[in-house]
């Protein structure tokens, strides 16, 4: 299994897709740190105003650092599977003395291993990028910690999902799946946070709250990264972000990440299951 | 028995594939599977090398079930349509395998098996940039890695050139030598006619012949001789000795059982008077015999296995 992943994390530094996407963070990174000094530089010096002003530009920030990490993972994840299937190579491999859930765990580890350095490493970049731009940020060390690991565990679960797609379908099949999941959830979220945000004004809109909830509980990448926003901003009794399309107004319950542990291993559950059975 | 099959059926929504298959291939054989394309060849392979899950029926390996962990790291397998990772170099697809198999100090080896199929100079570049030929001779290496016991090869020759298919050859030879077993799947008939022991045909999905190829050569000989005005006792005598005789114009056709018949056919046909232009066997060639397999598999379809 480790072979399987040390390959998994070799054959991610070699892809074209990490190219392209460290490409795109690269852009993405410049551009959003032209347009943080630009409000930091012109913003105003109300203390309160600045932290929550950070915390929006954080969080927004973290919100498409997570879209760009999502396609790292659609990339290199969908085809993780199926893509050596189709090629023949799955051929030469799984006649070796080694067991097929070996393989899909191997490729989870190394791919995750790849996939989780790229999101702690975006994850400091756009911290960094608020601190020495001049953000208010009141995030304690404890929560800046845990905020990252939320962060990674978004990816993973796209992750568990994409390899479960890859152990049955076709590279293109799964790649249909795992953005249109992500979409789904994308969207989910929005609209749920609309739902609390009209809530808040007194309209009671349970329908918007639920179609949130529907799509957390197909695919919650969604919800965990309002979790992760939850548990970076919320600190010293103050909620510096309880509102916006990037926001968790509506901050998802312990039973939700007790869901989310339980997806994600039951993804490779059926992922190993369905693998093991596959002709090749 | 290395492989031994029992009934072993692989069929694709109870269609295609093989089927009831019974094969026993013992230590130290090079086994050639012969079919037409389609045939089924391919499906038996992938399913006695854990690839296709069996429909019904099983087999064992090396005394072990199939997809055994134990026996799977004695045995090597090239398939027939494959291609490795195309970032890696040769040497990084050997390397890798080499710890698939959990090879300790595999670097040796594998410098053997480089210069053994000719990629020196080669294994240092990325597959990407190899011919079709040279990810054939890298497949084969990666197969011998272990020094397997069993080595199945799917189509081992069909991107080599001549020489290479020769060197190909010497390879499965040079097993053979070893005590090795080889299980060779090919349609093409000369290279199994060349270095396989026993022979298996495959059409339709079920073996339809399975035997030792000295005496499927043997089998049936047709022969043909040019004669002139044989007369009513020559073809009597010739009844005797031979099978299916008859006379179309100047041509004499009729089947001998043994090779070792034919100098008494010809004392016969020259004692008897009768002029003898010439006389050649017509299918002492394992093409002729698996070309009339199929033919006559075609008209009986009744498929049953005929064994030589």
């Amino acid at each position: 299994m480790l072979t399987i992943a040390k390959f998994s994390f070799k054959e991610m530094l070699n892809k074209k897709a990490l190219g392209l996407v460290i490409l795109l963070t690269i852009v993405y990174l410049t551009l959003y740190g032209f347009g943080l000094r630009e409000v930091y530089r012109h913003g105003t010096s109300n203390e309160i105003y600045r932290a929550a002003l950070s915390s929006q530009l954080i969080s927004v920030g973290l919100y498409f650092a997570n879209f760009i990490v999502a396609f790292l993972v659609a990339f290199s994840a969908v085809g993780a599977l199926s893509g050596d299937v189709e090629s023949g190579a799955m051929q030469a491999l799984l006649v070796k003395p080694i067991r097929r859930w070996e393989v899909v765990m191997g490729k989870f580890l190394g791919i995750g291993a790849m996939i989780s350095l790229y999101s702690a490493l975006f994850f400091t970049a756009i911290i960094a990028l608020n601190k020495i731009l001049g953000a208010k940020i009141i995030i304690q060390i404890p929560n800046l910690i845990q905020g990252m690991l939320l962060f990674i565990l978004g990816p993973i679960i796209l992750l568990s999902a994409a390899l479960w797609g890859s152990s049955r379908l076709s590279t293109l099949n799964t790649g249909i799946l795992v953005v249109m999941l992500y979409g789904f959830a994308m969207v989910g979220g929005m609209m749920e946070q609309v739902g609390s945000m009209m809530a808040m004004a007194g309209q009671k809109i349970q329908g918007l709250i639920n179609v949130g909830i529907i799509s957390s509980l197909i695919m919650p990448t969604d919800v965990i990264f309002r979790k992760m926003n939850s548990t970076l901003f919320t600190g010293a009794g103050i909620n510096f972000l309880s509102g916006g399309f990037f926001g968790a107004g509506s901050e998802p319950s312990i039973w939700m990440m007790v869901y989310i542990g339980i997806y994600v291993v039951a993804s490779l559950y059926m992922a190993m299951s369905y693998f093991n059975r596959r002709d090749i | 028995m290395v492989i031994e099959t029992f009934n072993l059926t692989k069929q694709y929504n109870g269609r295609g594939g093989c089927t009831d298959i019974r094969l026993a291939v013992g230590e130290g054989k090079v086994f050639g599977l012969l079919g037409p394309n389609g045939a089924g060849k391919s499906t038996l392979v992938k399913t006695l090398v854990g690839l296709l899950q069996p429909t019904s029926g099983t087999a064992k390996i090396l005394g072990r079930p199939l997809g055994d962990t134990g026996a799977k790291s004695r045995i090597g397998y090239l398939p027939e349509n494959f291609k490795y990772h195309d970032w890696m170099s040769g040497l990084e697809v050997l390397r890798f395998h080499a710890e698939l198999y959990r090879m300790k100090n595999p670097q040796k080896r594998i410098s053997e098996l480089i210069d053994l199929v000719k990629l020196t100079g080669h294994e240092k570049k990325r597959v990407s940039g190899y011919s079709k030929g040279m990810q054939q001779r890298l497949g084969l290496a990666v197969a011998l890695l272990p020094d397997p016991d069993l080595l199945f090869l799917d189509e081992p020759t069909s991107a080599l050139d001549p020489v290479g298919r020769i060197e190909v050859r010497g390879i499965i030879k040079s097993l053979k030598e070893k005590g090795k077993t080889v299980f060779l799947n090919s349609h093409l008939l000369s290279e199994v006619e060349m270095v396989c022991d026993e022979v298996a045909v495959i059409n339709r999905g079920r073996i339809i012949a399975r035997g030792e190829l000295a005496d499927m050569l043997e089998a049936g000989i047709r022969m043909e001789a040019r004669i002139s005005n044989p007369s009513e006792n020559l073809l009597n005598a010739l009844k005797g000795e031979t099978e299916h005789l008859e006379l179309k114009g100047d041509m004499l056709i009729f089947k001998v059982k043994d090779r070792r018949d034919v100098p008494e056919i010809i004392k016969i046909i020259v004692e008897s008077g009768t002029l003898l232009y010439e006389i050649k066997s017509a299918n002492n060639s394992l093409e002729s015999f698996f070309v009339k397999l199929l033919e006559e598999g075609d008209r009986h379809a009744d498929n049953s296995q005929i064994l030589v």
